[in-house]
């Protein structure tokens, strides 16, 4: 029989899934539309969301309702099929969330198929972000406040996710090692803006969340948040030393910059990873501490 | 446009004001811990926001042993107070365990004991 902690071990995976394939696939969008990249680069990553993230973040979105449902009910494997408890979370934040995620995600496929404007793609793109801040902390008041701190601090995740892919096939070819030296220069520019905008708006909306820096280590919510804050200044240490050092010696086509390249973009997505893993923590089981 | 966004940033700060925590239980009656004179016939729950009460079992420890015993929640719209009928005995020993869930979509979730004297 599946127990309460298998739900809520299930749900923690899948949400740091849905996490991962739906920012990739906002994110590659936005580097495409804002970096830009070469042709085959933006072909590839096109293939990638559009073969993998989009479908995955899709499946995910619906399988979380199932295993919500079952949390909720508590009957085990079967649970998951009650029709009344099914309705109230199908009909809940949950269920609108979901919706809005999958419009957004049909919004986004159906522009690669009818070759529709980037602007469109990207309002796909804007609801697929907007549907993370349907549910749970940011529903609190003030509600406009808090789904624009939530869509930017996640539109900021997403475009350094999404750079990571194309960097590293382009940085994995060494006939290309002055075009990626360029194409990471332009991204580290963009980067610094990236890299403010994600801790201001992640500390404000943080201080919305807890009102009080004190609960972030009285708190079983504020430790992990605390976690959380830990692997961000890993990220931030690595992107510090890949705009000092490595995109610097990359310029003067040091060929052993472009295998550290290679190393640390593979390091900031396990951070990603882990990141997303407790930030679904954060946002499926913890509850914040009572004001 | 650093400076800019630093400033909207702090503004938005400024507007914002802590949040209750999903929607917790603030009392109940009976009381969790209570010892009773007379058997109630209901059980109350009060919240600090609304909450869709989807579940709640009652078990029940006495000289025979223990069961569980699944209770009607007459009513499963989004309320601050919920009322739960329950038919409990005299010289028993009781634990309400509820599930339900929040208005920000969360999974709630607690217990309240309480024992009714002989």
């Amino acid at each position: 029989m599946m127990g309460e902690t298998v739900f809520q071990i299930l749900i923690v995976l899948f949400q740091a899934l849905l996490y991962a394939t739906a920012l990739y696939t906002a994110g590659s969008l936005l580097i495409i539309r804002f970096l830009p990249l070469p042709n085959d680069l933006e072909k590839a990553l096109r293939k990638s969301v559009f073969s993998r993230s989009l479908p995955v973040s899709l499946e995910t979105t619906i399988l979380l309702i199932f295993l919500k449902t079952g949390y909720l009910y508590d009957e085990g494997f079967f649970g998951m099929f009650n029709l009344d408890v099914l309705s109230v979370v199908a009909f809940g934040p949950d269920g609108q969330a979901a919706l809005v995620r999958i419009i957004g995600l049909a919004v986004i496929a159906g522009c690669a198929f009818m070759r529709a404007p980037s602007m469109i793609e990207l309002a796909g793109v804007s609801l697929l972000v907007f549907s993370f801040s349907l549910t749970g902390h940011s529903t609190g008041e003030p509600r406009i406040v808090l789904t624009l701190l939530v869509m930017l601090h996640l539109l900021v995740i997403a475009y350094w996710v999404g750079a990571l892919h194309p960097l590293l096939i382009a940085v994995s070819n060494p006939a290309r090692l002055e075009e990626t030296a360029h194409l990471a220069e332009r991204f580290g520019n963009q980067a610094l803006f990236v890299v403010v905008g994600l801790l201001t708006v992640g500390m404000v909306y943080a201080a919305a969340l807890l009102g009080d820096l004190s609960a972030l280590r009285s708190s079983l919510y504020g430790q992990v948040l605390l976690v959380k804050l830990a692997l961000v200044s890993v990220l931030l240490i690595f992107a510090a030393r890949n705009k000092t050092r490595i995109v610097p010696a990359l310029m003067e086509g040091d060929e052993h910059a472009a295998t550290s390249l290679a190393r640390a973009i593979r390091f900031e997505a396990v951070c990603f990873l882990a990141i997303f893993l407790v930030a679904a923590i954060l946002s499926s089981i913890l509850t914040l501490p009572a004001s | 446009m650093i400076k800019h966004l630093i400033l909207t940033a702090l503004a938005l700060g400024l507007l914002t004001t802590p949040l209750l925590a999903h929607s917790p239980m603030t009392e109940s009656a009976p009381d969790n811990g209570a010892v009773l004179a007379e058997p109630p016939s209901e059980i109350t729950l009060n919240f600090a926001g609304p909450i869709r009460m989807m579940k709640a079992t009652l078990d029940e420890v006495g000289k025979g042993g223990t069961k569980e015993i699944a209770l009607d929640i007459p009513d499963k719209k989004p309320n601050t107070t919920v009322v739960i009928p329950v038919k409990v005995l005299s010289g028993h020993e009781y634990t309400l365990s509820w599930r339900g869930m929040s208005g920000d979509g969360h999974v709630m979730k607690g217990e309240v004991s309480f024992s009714v004297s002989e």
